[in-house]
């Protein structure tokens, strides 16, 4: 994915998963969907010490923009804005998955599910309670109170 | 030989990047900060809600900073130690209020460079933008290891590190606080401080 570096790009449909590596476990951080800005630094070959990867969870549209334009091109000063929101951003993004995950579990658990329907259908149990950071019988539990709604 | 703020900043950036430390770039970096300035324990170096914004650097003194959450909770983030740049990020991404508060628990010496002055620094500065993205890197990995181990590692093994890491971490932060820091509830908290 070096073509995407010093882009930015958005996913205008579809899924894509994020997984991480440590000791022998593979584990989901984040699903980027329609409208969320992904960013390679998080799966560059050289930084890349937790063998985090991409996976295209079903058909999937993004749409993407090169913020290294020439010095006369009359977005130059849009492009480097851009380009400093991308080097903040791209930590960042990781931030609020930590707050996420400093939320009530209950809660935050099934209002993930309800939003996220296709998703949690097709991850195994045993993944999907390992994303929420939630026991597989809590997330009997948590699946059966969001489908109560549905 | 006492060294300058320029020379004390540059030499981090250095350390962070593999570049040299005479890099004009660092050195004007260091220059545009203010400071020294000297906090003492339980002063805070910002507070939330505050419109101000800086980027700040530590060049001695501890501390913790901790995050507004949607609930309307407040979750330990992190502590603050020598060496580090820290900012409400919030604050320097979209000039926000600041959603996050500061506060050291020792003697601090610090340096801070308000947040459009950074921003303007940046922008005027291509190799220091394009050195930025990979000083993010640090901060990108670092995140993703406190995210895997917040959903993964042993709960009463990750307390113990932390508090040998934080000494005292239980007199300056609560007991929800330090909850929300290891994603479980305040009464699991309870059982594994105990």
């Amino acid at each position: 994915m070096q073509e995407l570096d010093n882009h930015i790009t958005i996913v205008k449909k579809g899924v894509v998963g994020v997984s991480h590596r440590m000791n022998d476990l593979v584990n989901w951080s984040h699903f980027y969907t329609a409208g969320d800005l992904l960013f390679n630094l998080e799966i560059h070959e050289e930084l890349n010490q937790m063998e985090t990867k991409w996976h295209i969870l079903e058909d999937t549209e993004m749409y993407s923009i090169d913020t290294n334009v020439p010095d006369k091109d009359p977005l130059k000063k849009l492009m480097v804005a851009f380009k400093l929101q991308r080097s903040l951003l791209c930590s960042y993004q990781y931030q609020h998955y930590i707050n996420n995950h400093g939320l009530d579990r209950h809660e935050y658990s099934v209002n993930w599910i309800k939003s996220n329907r296709k998703v949690a259908a097709a991850l195994p149990r045993k993944e999907l309670a390992n994303f929420l950071g939630i026991s597989n019988s809590s997330l009997k539990t948590y699946l059966n109170e969001a489908m109560e709604d549905a | 030989m006492p060294r300058t703020k320029e020379q004390v900043i540059a030499l981090r950036l250095a350390e962070m990047t593999g570049l040299p430390e005479n890099f004009s770039d660092f050195i004007e970096f260091g220059a545009a900060f203010e400071g020294p300035f000297h906090f003492s324990p339980g002063e805070n170096l910002w507070g939330s809600g505050q419109s101000a914004g800086y980027v700040w650097f530590i060049q001695a003194g501890y501390g913790f900073d901790k995050m507004d959450l949607e609930d309307g909770t407040t979750m330990l983030n992190g502590m603050i130690e020598p060496g580090l740049f820290v900012c409400d990020e919030k604050n320097l991404l979209w000039g926000e209020l600041t959603a996050s508060s500061a506060k050291m628990y020792t003697h601090a010496t610090v340096y801070r460079l308000d947040a459009a002055q950074w921003r303007t620094f940046v922008y005027e500065h291509p190799e220091f933008r394009a050195i930025l993205y990979r000083v993010n890197a640090h901060f990108l990995q670092m995140r993703k290891l406190r995210l895997i181990k917040m959903k993964h590692k042993d709960k009463r093994a990750y307390w113990e590190e932390t508090k040998a890491r934080f000494p005292g971490i239980e007199l300056y932060c609560t007991q929800t606080e330090i909850a929300s820091y290891f994603g479980v509830s305040k009464s699991t908290m309870h059982r594994i401080m105990k």
